[in-house]
């Protein structure tokens, strides 16, 4: 076997010898140039046909599908690659078929909000509607059923996780997840298995990892805070469409999106000698919302819609609102804290404290250093001081009036700052921006991108003749992502036989790249691959700190998280995740060394290794041998899920 | 010769007979891997406890008047609504008897006004500084439990040297250094009912066959740890005569550190965490829903000290919270975020019996930030004495990078 294989593969290179390099061939084929004038070029190194195609689908997507090979093979290897940089030009209808339930991934965040509104709105409503005002507390919780439900848990009084324990052992399973789904947790769900569903069954393979890779490099964290309702636009609207553009668009939408903004705290940061009011602050909000076309108060409306209460009923409550308060707005309250959900009942007066109280540096640290330059780029802390300083009065509106960005000049910075050695004279607004243009051209950010992304698609120790080409590009072409990555596709490192199954596949690679190659069904719910991701240790959305995931093997092998990864493939193959659905090829094996042979060539998309074969049918000779009732069926899904289990398929 | 899980298991046995003298590597791997090494047990409550209800400074007037509906009373006896006296004071909330023996005993100690340097009030922020060990600092990768297992490398480490009792490995313990999250002792496997041992096999045998130089030793390690487990099966340990640990997650979690703790695996570093301390809400005082929850901490935690028995000689305890909360209370009978807390430190090896720290009064002007009680002892000097005196560690400028620990900042809050 090892050696018939190895002996085609030697055919195979002979010929490229003999005959035109493939890569001519290749090139020709690929026919379409790209914008700036440059084609991928597939180098020749000492790698078959075959083993190309798939170390490419292993690299540009999540591995492949069954078919997979012999489609890149019938349209050509750099012909593919360039359909890959312009997504825009593949049809992918079968993932908007499949995504078209996700109600929550067309919603904007304020719409998110006023549907699945956070506990303090909730408590504002009541507040202001109910005992204050009046409302009929009946009435008023058929409408807001959470908020029976969160009195009802302070009246019980008891620990808060023995009666939420108590509570949810008294319901199904399905009025479990119907309970989720009405709630805020709908979002993060749908926008996790959206995440799933895209990467196991779009054609735009190299769109979705990419937007993958960007989101990590500029992460956000779905739990903290108002970043539940924010993250479904920023990876939407900030990352996906900027994921293959030129890298100074994509840095600027991720500065000023609001899921940035308070993730990383910039929106509580305000020039120190700044002399402001709070309630001057927040005429400035109304007055700027309304000069940018926002309805101040809609939020408030949107969620009383929602809930059934009639126009009539609306007005009278924002007259009573205007006659209650007569200098205070009905919109006060901050914005959802530092803390999250419940960090925020304040009395007013206390509520003034602690925000604004002068520079918060903690977004233009990462923004040097994870998103830009790198940590040795060659800034100084005083550089993160200028840069903290530039950005400030980039914030956000309070939470009533949905968190959106905005930009306030009595809480910015007026002097002029010296940022990387350049001089920033006040320009409002437009500071933060200057920023964005030094930092996004800066030799080090070059660098520092290119290496990342080899870092992603070659190995964890890319070679530095490599990066050097991708950071030339990058500078040559003003960051043009799509630039960078035709110089990746067409380097010989790229294609260098070491790289191939060099890189140990994340959690996520590893279940999306399953799913593709036993061609499983994934149902939009129940979300067990969902839940696969958090055991495995990587929940989707859910990487707390700054620097998002690793990409490297030395976070993602060990002890426990090889044993979750062996548990999900081993429920995989027998059908036993929740929502996903594998069938066994057809075309029954006579024996176990065909159905190895026949499996392995499925999920690897190339022969077993000689040792995997032979100990896997050894493996399953004894199986069959001491389960003598096991069917045939049986045997495949266990030796199915071995094979996703195995050495082999952890790596890509 | 067929490389089997069982196989893994026969040749990884340590021969200690007949080495003389015991390089000292070797002599602590040997204490550890015969379940009488020294043991840490770091217990996060996530939510940030109100430490000023739970260790209570009931000699303060500004307490009462500035929690004057969730005050606990000050100690009176016979009255089991009150503080339990503890040095005249302080107190601990009445829910907390169990605490006060072990106090007695000289098995708990207190630090008071202790916790992160960082003036965050986010719990996102606070939670991941006092994981990472580096306040302010967010780009730390690893954990510091994690860089305490770096620092103190032993031959042969045992699968279980550090555990989380969590169905995520931990902020705290990610890093380099193995560690193991355990969610649930007697459900660690590959759970295929009868098939379980013929899948485990198979496995085991195509890691090893593989020769993946990265893989198949991390493959090898698991199926130990898998086969370790099952073979002490601490799903039948049952617990010490007249011991009972608390229904609910908490004492469920404290009962399986015990089965762990017990079955001898080699376990240095154990880590466990309870939810639920957020009480911006209707908190209650002496009952309700922060008594709720601290009955079944402190009745947990003492359980798990007396079911331990002899064994705490080697054990440690320490509890620790994000951040603290306001000294006022709020306008819901809550309190909002804070700044410094109370911590505890439990175990054979604690000079117990004492309130330690610096106590900064809670006059108006002594406050951090003018509400909150301020920090004198930075969470970094609690545990940088633990690591110490406690489990041996030499190199604490890698466990808390630039952070300057030294001993004379430590309060000697264990004996010796």
């Amino acid at each position: 076997m090892r050696s018939n294989w190895a002996r085609s593969a030697l055919t195979v290179w002979l010929a490229g010898l003999l005959l035109a390099p493939p890569s001519n061939a290749l090139r020709a084929s690929a026919g379409r140039p790209s914008a700036n004038g440059s084609t991928i070029v597939i180098p020749d190194t000492r790698l078959g046909d075959e083993e190309r195609i798939v170390h490419l689908l292993n690299r540009i997507g999540y591995g492949p599908r069954p078919g997979d090979v012999e489609r890149v093979k019938r349209i050509g290897i750099a012909a593919y690659i360039e359909q890959q940089l312009n997504p825009e030009s593949i049809v992918d209808e079968g993932v908007d078929q499949r995504l078209a339930g996700f109600e929550t991934l067309r919603m904007k965040p304020q719409q998110l909000l006023a549907a699945f509104p956070p506990p303090q709105l909730l408590r504002q409503i009541d507040r202001r509607l109910g005992a204050r005002q009046g409302m009929d507390p009946e009435a008023m919780d058929q409408a807001f059923p959470e908020l029976q439900r969160q009195r009802e848990r302070q009246n019980r009084n008891q620990a808060p996780e023995e009666r939420e324990a108590r509570r949810r052992a008294g319901l199904t399973r399905e009025q479990r997840m119907q309970e989720a789904m009405n709630g805020p947790q709908r979002i993060v769900l749908e926008l996790s298995q959206a995440k799933i569903l895209r990467a196991a069954y779009s054609e735009r393979q190299l769109q979705e990892v990419m937007t993958d890779f960007w989101f990590n490099h500029f992460n956000v964290f779905i739990g903290k805070g108002a970043d539940r309702w924010l993250t479904t636009s920023y990876e939407q609207e900030a990352i996906r469409p900027n994921a293959l553009g030129k890298f100074r668009d994509l840095l600027g939408a991720t500065a000023r999106h609001p899921a940035m903004l308070f993730y990383l705290d910039n929106w509580l940061s305000s020039d120190p000698k700044a002399d402001f009011d709070e309630r001057d602050l927040r005429r400035r909000y109304l007055g700027q919302m309304q000069q940018q076309g926002m309805r101040p108060g809609g939020l408030m409306r949107d969620m009383l819609v929602r809930r059934g209460f009639s126009q009539d009923q609306i007005e009278r409550y924002f007259e009573r609102q205007r006659l209650a308060m007569n200098d205070e707005d009905p919109f006060n309250a901050r914005g959802m804290g530092r803390g999250g959900p419940q960090a925020n009942t304040r009395r007013p007066q206390q509520q003034q404290q602690g925000r604004r109280r002068g520079l918060n540096e903690n977004y233009a640290r990462e923004l040097l250093e994870l998103h830009t330059l790198g940590v040795d780029g060659g800034y100084t802390q005083q550089d993160i001081i200028e840069v903290a300083r530039c950005f400030t009065g980039w914030t956000l509106t309070p939470l009533p009036m949905g968190q959106q960005f905005i930009y306030v000049d009595e809480l910015h910075d007026q002097g002029t700052k010296t940022v990387l050695g350049q001089t920033i004279r006040n320009g409002g607004q437009r500071d933060a921006e200057r920023v964005l243009d030094i930092i996004a051209r800066h030799p080090s950010t070059a660098r520092f991108v290119s290496a990342k992304l080899a870092r992603r698609f070659v190995s964890d120790n890319p070679p530095a003749s490599l990066v050097d080409k991708m950071a030339r590009t990058f500078t040559d072409t003003d960051g043009d992502i799509r630039a960078v990555l035709r110089t990746m596709f067409s380097s010989e490192e790229f294609w260098s036989p070491e790289a191939v199954n060099a890189k140990v596949k994340t959690p996520f690679e590893f279940v999306v790249s399953a799913v593709r190659a036993t061609d499983a069904e994934v149902a939009s719910l129940p979300p067990g691959l969902v839940v696969a991701m958090r055991e495995l240790g990587q929940p989707l959305y859910g990487a707390q700190p700054p620097t998002g995931y690793k990409d490297t093997a030395d976070a993602w092998v060990s002890t426990g998280a090889l044993l979750n990864r062996m548990k999900v493939a081993m429920g995989l193959a027998s059908n036993r995740l929740p929502g996903v659905q594998v069938e066994l090829p057809r075309g029954a094996a006579q024996d176990s060394s065909e159905l190895v042979a026949q499996l392995g060539q499925q999920l690897l998309s190339r022969p077993l290794p000689e040792t995997t074969r032979k100990a896997l049918e050894a493996e399953l000779a004894r199986a069959a041998g001491e389960a003598q009732t096991v069917s045939i069926e049986g045997l495949t899904r266990l030796a199915m899920g071995w094979l996703l289990a195995s050495p082999d398929f952890q790596r890509r | 010769m067929r490389f089997t899980r069982r196989f893994f298991l026969k040749s990884s046995g340590i021969a200690l007979v007949g080495l003389s003298p015991v390089p000292s590597f070797l002599a602590r791997a040997a204490a550890a891997s015969s379940g009488r090494g020294k043991i840490l047990i770091v217990i996060f409550q996530r939510g940030a406890a109100d430490g000023l209800n739970i260790v209570i400074p009931h000699g303060e007037k500004d307490y009462y008047s500035l929690r004057p509906t969730i005050a606990i009373p000050r100690p009176k006896k016979g009255d089991e609504q009150a503080a339990i006296d503890l040095d005249g004071h302080f107190g601990l909330h009445p829910v907390l008897q169990p605490f006060k023996q072990l106090y007695d005993e000289k098995l708990l100690a207190v630090v008071h006004a202790a916790g992160s340097p960082d003036s965050t009030r986010s719990h996102f922020d606070a939670q991941d500084f006092m994981e990472s060990g580096t306040p302010g600092l967010k780009s730390t990768q690893d954990g510091w439990l994690n860089r305490y297992l770096q620092s103190a490398p032993i031959e042969k480490p045992s699968a279980f040297r550090g555990v989380s009792l969590t169905s995520q490995l931990p902020r705290i313990l990610q890093g380099r250094a193995p560690a193991l999250a355990v969610p649930n002792v007697s459900r660690f496997g590959i759970e295929a009912g009868r098939y379980t041992d013929t899948i485990e096999d198979g496995l085991a045998s195509l890691y090893a066959a593989s020769g993946d130089n990265l893989l198949a030793p991390t493959a090898k390690e698991t199926f130990e740890a898998v086969e370790r487990l099952r073979r002490v099966n601490p799903a039948q340990y049952r617990p010490a005569a007249g011991v009972e640990y608390p229904q609910g997650p908490f004492g469920q979690t404290m009962l399986q550190v015990a089965q762990l703790i017990q079955s001898n695996l080699g376990i240095e570093i154990v880590f466990a965490e309870v939810g639920g301390w957020d009480h911006h809400v209707n908190e209650g005082g002496s009952q309700g829903q922060l008594a709720n929850l601290l009955r079944q901490f402190g009745g947990g935690i003492a359980a798990l000290t007396r079911d331990l028995g002899d064994r705490m000689q080697d054990v440690v305890i320490v509890t620790l919270s994000e951040f603290g909360r306001t000294v006022a209370e709020n306008g819901n009978r809550g309190t909002d975020h804070g700044h410094a807390n109370a911590i505890f430190v439990v175990g054979g090896p604690v000079a117990g019996g004492k309130v330690y720290g610096q106590w900064p009064g809670l006059d108006r002007d002594q406050l951090f930030e003018g509400r909150d009680l301020a920090l004198t002892t930075d969470f970094r000097d609690v545990l940088a004495e633990v690591i110490v005196h406690h489990l041996g560690a030499t190199d604490l400028k890698s466990v808390f990078p630039r952070y300057d620990a030294r001993p004379d900042k430590f309060r000697r809050f264990l004996r010796g």
